[in-house]
């Protein structure tokens, strides 16, 4: 389909020809310039007035807009904290932030004495290892000379995991394996350890768990651990049975497999190489420990085959922490429970919370809140649209305090609710941001830096006139003064 | 004389009007000081102000002190009716009055002499005095108050002093404690039964019960009871004598009823302390220095001190012919026993105990206090140099013929300065003087050729710069000097520019002593460049031997092995062995101290309820406080108490029990080691198996999911 514009411009142009060709055609020559002229200026006109014609023109600034939010001051005080909920046994609760205003000094209180202190005026990370094993309050208190700033409860959950099942494969006795097992048995983890004492014989200890037979490695027996910890040299043949079911348990059932090396050994052999990443390096920033995923377990080379020493020389601590962080990132994984969520991290009581539940349960879920008086409140949860495991919902708690958060049928999650007037510095904070993020949005609503303006018909009214009476006046003069054509 | 009159009463009415605002002035002045004081913490100097402000205020605001002659004569034809409105008479001068006003003026001036005139201002200076009492009072007490306030805030924020507790039925209770006759103290008495007393004291109790009761028992440390004596007829009065041996807490039971814990703590004789000042734990006499070493000791015991002295062994010889003798000094003084800190000193005269060069001398302090209790010191040890070996060469020359360079010039040194020591008397002064002086050019160039390794003058005093000085102008830009100042040139041995720090700080030392030596030299003085020049060759020496290695003796010759009968042992006989191992069951003693934590503080945020086996856990949790609290009451005793308030069975639980848990849970971390850390598994995300089926597919595009 042609515009039509086009169509009309088309006209007015065969108009204009058919009219300049009969104004040549006329006898009379007088004033013929003038007149093609004024042809020309009328028909331009009448295609002003019939064809839509713009301009274009740079749009005006924007007036500012009307609500600017200009705080008086900022939040002073703890705008900005955080810290694990949920630790295990022996890690250190780190309690971190920012603090806004004059210089204070910022303590971490808790059972019933002072576990760190600094004094900042930005930011500040406070820490500990939490002494017991539960739940507890401490609290972040803010000091200038005597007087108390602030006071928050920092609520902290300490639990105990599931023991451990490590079975360890030696290819010949050593002080390592022995205090390796001894530091497991002491902690209530279940080991297994088969050395090789010499040829064809072996020598197994059971610490925590009946007794089996450790010579054959079986599907069976392999299930029964979480943790392979094992020589190069004890490791069965790649192409043996033994060997072939340790590396379907490690690539599907997600088996963790931890294999002393010597340095020639660190690149992985029979292993593959894809992947490898650095654990730890020794002093000279050497490769110690390197590991990869295999399928869905992880193996790991090390090289650190004395750490017995440590322990040797009193440092339990220290052996217990590396050997603990290695063996969490390499075991095989437990089976899922329940991960509980709420959204914003520090409820206040009246506040509403979104409460979301992840969950393996086919049957609709039903979450159930008890606050510290006893009561029961009901949390109605919906199913998500895109994931089916994944359960929200929305309650107002109403007492301060430790939450139990929990379903029908699972564990309970604990969580703890602020006073009305806590936090307001952070909360403060967070509002101003919000605030400003949203101004910062409407500014960019994408108004077009040009606009187009119609010309205004009346010019060419004016023009299409003006010119016609010419011609029209100029007929009428030269009929008075010419013989009129016919 | 009327007007002297009333010049008088004006004057007066003036100034008492003055003294009435100044007390107005004065009360609102000290109140509003005492107010900014206490309620905004102004200082007190802000009384000046304020009075002048006030005193400003009142003098505006009262009329009195602005009377006026006129007043005064108004007033008191006002308030005097026999002065018959003439006063205003006597204020008009004598040569204005007609006389009858003469005579008017006359009789009024009369009667005003004998009048006793008014007080205006009276009722208002009681008024304004009481005000400036009152107000003086009120000042008082606001700061009292404030005064207060602070202090009980500063009490507040630390734990309440313990004041102890009445124990039930005892009215009064009298307790004398003896301290043992060795330590000197004199008998004392006190009406409290907290108790701190030395060990082996005898402590008797003398109690009142309000009534007659049946028994009265004490009970030490939850375990055993002992029942007092009665004392009169009246069952009354109780006595019990004991000889404090162990620290502990106790309880009082009259009756049925049971008091609080209350502490006994005993503090042990410990054994005197002997600090030795000089001299250091090892020092070694070199060549020239004098062989008499000041010894100071420091002692200090509890009570007394009987007796200190100095064990020395001297040791002679070496290797296996190693010879020890032993003697005692003893301080020139004795030791009554009555006196706790002494400060002894005497010289030791290394010649007198018969040390000869090479010879070590072993000593320690040994002291007694009078209980009996002996104590001794760390060993000290001085030790003579050897010169002789010093200058020997053995160890040396064994299987090398090659004599290192640098000793023998240092040697060398030395032998001729003694040599010329010899012939000091034979030869010239001129002579003398030049070899000196030629010793010390050797000594210089000694030092020099050392010098070189730690990078300082090159012969000659020409700077030889810093390894690491590349920024010289005229080093800018050269590359061979940068690349000098990096790299390690180990390939000559004589340039190595890389030394251990510490090895350079002995070089530095040995570049002191050669210096100090070439000094004397050159100056003329060889017999006092000798010892510096022995203490250089000792320090040379012993850099050199630091850096020595000892290796065994090769060439071993052993057997070889017979392949054929290697690992041919029969094995069928041997069975592969089995051990079993299992934990204790149950949780361990730290875990019940963690978990017994956690429960507290849930108690502490209001949960109340505890379940059976909760509680039990907190029973055993007590009972291993009580073990602490007999063991150390000071530090335990408060928390035990409280915990079994919180366990029930202490008594009633007073209303205070919130604030205690703090306390308690204090008591317990102490008794807890840094908890390690634990292994545990991690746990899958709760993905109802997305992630598996996701990972099966990847694997297995083609087939089933």
């Amino acid at each position: 389909m042609i515009p039509q514009a086009y169509i009309q411009g088309g006209a007015c142009l065969v108009l204009l020809v058919f009219l300049l060709s009969k104004e040549r055609l006329r006898p009379d020559r007088s004033h013929l310039a003038w007149r093609v002229v004024a042809t020309v200026l009328a028909v331009t006109a009448l295609a002003g007035i019939v064809l839509p014609l713009h301009y274009y023109r740079e749009v005006k600034a924007l007036p500012a807009p009307v609500a600017v939010l200009q705080p008086g001051t900022l939040p002073k005080g703890m705008v900005a904290v955080d810290w694990q909920r949920r630790l295990m046994k022996g890690e250190k609760l780190e309690v971190q932030g920012h603090w806004s205003g004059l210089r204070a000094k910022l303590l971490l209180m808790g059972l019933g004495g002072v576990m760190d202190s600094t004094v900042t005026d930005g930011g500040f990370s406070l820490g500990t290892v939490p002494a017991q094993i539960g739940n507890a309050v401490y609290q972040l208190v803010a000091v200038s000379g005597a007087d108390t700033l602030e006071r928050e409860d920092i609520p902290v959950q300490v639990e105990t995991g599931k023991p451990l099942k490590v079975l360890i494969l030696a290819g010949a006795p050593g002080f390592e394996n022995t205090f390796f097992m001894n530091w497991l048995a002491s902690d209530g983890q279940q080991v297994a350890n088969r050395t090789e004492v010499s040829r064809n014989n072996y020598q197994s200890s059971f610490a925590n768990m009946l007794s089996r037979s450790l010579d054959v490695l079986t599907p069976a027996l392999l299930d029964g651990f979480d943790v392979v910890v094992a020589d190069s040299s004890a490791l069965p043949a790649a192409g043996s049975p033994g060997g072939a079911a340790l590396r379907r348990q490690v690539e599907e059932k997600g088996l963790g497999l931890i294999i002393r090396v010597d340095s020639a050994g660190m690149k992985g052999v029979g292993w593959g190489k894809e992947g490898l990443r650095v654990l730890t390096r020794d002093s000279s920033m050497r490769a110690a420990v390197d590991g990869r995923l295999y399928g869905s377990g992880k193996v790991v080379f090390t090289m650190l085959n004395a750490t017995y020493v440590r322990m040797m020389a009193g440092q339990r601590q220290a052996y217990a922490a590396y050997w603990s962080t290695l063996l969490r990132r390499v075991s095989r994984e437990t089976g899922p429970g329940e991960e509980w969520q709420w959204v914003p991290e520090l409820p206040r009581v009246g506040e509403p919370v979104t409460v979301r539940v992840r969950t393996g349960a086919a049957a609709p879920v039903q979450g159930l809140v008890s606050e510290e008086s006893g009561s029961t409140v009901n949390v109605y949860l919906a199913q998500g649209a895109v994931l089916p495991f994944e359960w929200r919902g929305t309650y107002w708690p109403t007492a301060v305090g430790w939450q139990m958060l929990h379903t029908l049928q699972g564990d309970t999650t604990w969580a703890y609710v602020w006073p009305g007037a806590a936090w307001t510095a952070l909360y403060g904070q967070r509002r101003l941001q919000e605030a400003s993020a949203h101004r910062g949005k409407e500014a960019q609503t994408g108004l077009p830096l040009r606009e187009a303006v119609p010309i205004p018909t009346y010019w060419f009214y004016i023009l299409f006139l003006l010119s016609v009476l010419f011609l029209w006046v100029e007929r009428k003069m030269a009929g008075m003064s010419g013989p009129i054509m016919q | 004389m009327g007007k002297e009159k009333l010049n008088r009463l004006q004057r007066q009415w003036k100034g008492e009007s003055f003294v009435y605002c100044l007390l107005m002035a004065l009360a609102g002045g000290v109140l509003l000081t005492a107010v900014l004081h206490a309620g905004m913490g102004w200082p007190l100097w802000v009384g000046g102000p304020a009075v002048v402000l006030c005193l400003s205020l009142s003098l505006a605001l009262s009329p009195f002190w602005r009377v006026t002659l006129a007043d005064t004569a108004r007033y008191l034809d006002r308030m005097l009716p026999e002065l018959e409105e003439s006063c205003g008479l006597l204020l008009r001068g004598g040569a204005e009055l007609g006389p009858l006003e003469k005579l008017q003026a006359a009789r009024t001036a009369e009667k005003l002499a004998r009048i006793r005139a008014p007080h205006p201002l009276r009722r208002r200076l009681i008024f304004a005095t009481g005000l400036f009492v009152l107000a003086v009072l009120l000042s008082a007490g606001i700061s009292g108050m404030s005064r207060k306030k602070k202090e009980s805030k500063v009490v507040v924020t630390r734990e309440a002093a313990a004041k102890e507790k009445a124990a039930p039925g005892i009215r009064t209770v009298s307790i004398r404690i003896t301290p043992p006759a060795y330590t000197g103290r004199p008998v004392r008495s006190q009406s409290d039964f907290g108790l701190k007393v030395e060990e082996g004291a005898v402590v008797s109790w003398e109690l009142e019960t309000g009534s007659a009761v049946d028994t009265v028992e004490f009970i030490f440390n939850d375990s055993s009871r002992v029942l007092l004596r009665v004392a009169d007829t009246g069952h009354t009065v109780w006595r019990f004598t004991e000889k404090a041996m162990r620290s502990g807490f106790y309880q009082v039971r009259v009756g049925r009823q049971m008091s609080g814990l209350y502490q006994l703590e005993v503090r042990p004789d410990e054994p005197p302390q002997i600090m030795i000042v000089t001299p250091k734990p090892y020092t070694v006499i070199d060549y020239g220095e004098p062989t008499t070493i000041p010894l100071t000791v420091k002692l200090k015991d509890d009570y007394g001190i009987s007796d200190a002295a100095v064990m020395a062994t001297v040791s002679s010889g070496k290797g296996e012919a190693v010879k020890f003798k032993e003697q005692e000094i003893r301080w020139n003084r004795t030791f009554p026993g009555d006196q706790p800190a002494y400060e002894l000193s005497r010289t030791l005269d290394l010649k007198a105990l018969g040390l000869k060069p090479g010879d070590e001398l072993y000593f320690y302090c040994r002291a007694k206090d009078n209980r009996g209790q002996e104590s001794r010191s760390e060993m000290y040890i001085i030790s003579l140099t050897d010169t002789a070996q010093l200058m020997s060469l053995e160890g040396m020359t064994l299987g090398t013929d090659v004599k290192p360079e640098y000793f023998r010039s240092e040697r060398q040194i030395i032998i001729e300065t003694e040599q010329l020591l010899k012939e000091k008397d034979t030869i010239a002064v001129a002579a003398f003087h030049q070899r000196s002086n030629d010793l010390g050019v050797d000594q210089k160039l000694l030092r020099l050729r050392y010098g070189k390794f730690l990078g300082e003058e090159a012969e000659e005093g020409e700077p030889g710069g810093s390894p690491g000085d590349t920024a010289s102008f005229g080093a800018f830009g050269d590359a061979t000097k940068i690349l000098d100042a990096y790299t390690d040139k180990h390939d000559n041995a004589e340039d190595a520019t890389f030394f251990e720090p510490a090895v350079k700080q002995q070089l530095k030392a040995t570049l002191n002593e050669m210096w100090k030596a070439e000094l004397q030299l050159r100056t003329f003085q060889p017999q006092a460049a000798l010892p510096f020049a022995y203490k250089a060759l000792r320090l040379l020496k012993d850099l050199q031997q630091q850096s020595r290695a000892f290796v065994a003796k090769t060439g071993v010759r052993v057997t070889p092995l017979n392949p054929a009968k290697r690992l041919t042992g029969e094995l069928k006989d041997i069975q592969a062995p089995v051990q079993k191992a299992a934990a204790v069951g149950g949780l361990s003693e730290a875990e019940v101290l963690r978990i017994a934590l956690g429960l507290l503080e849930a108690r502490r945020v209001g949960r109340v309820e505890m379940s059976d086996a909760d509680s039990v856990l907190v029973q055993q949790v007590a009972r291993r406080l009580g073990r602490e609290a007999a063991a150390r009451p000071g530090e335990y005793l408060s928390a035990y108490q409280a915990l079994r308030q919180i366990t029930g069975e202490g008594g009633p639980a007073p209303k205070t029990l919130a604030a205690d848990i703090p306390m308690i849970e204090r008591a317990i971390r102490q008794l807890l080691p840094v908890a390690e850390a634990l292994p545990v598994a991690a746990q899958q995300t709760a993905d109802a198996g997305l992630s598996q089926l996701y990972f099966r597919h990847l694997n297995d595009p083609a087939g089933k999911p």
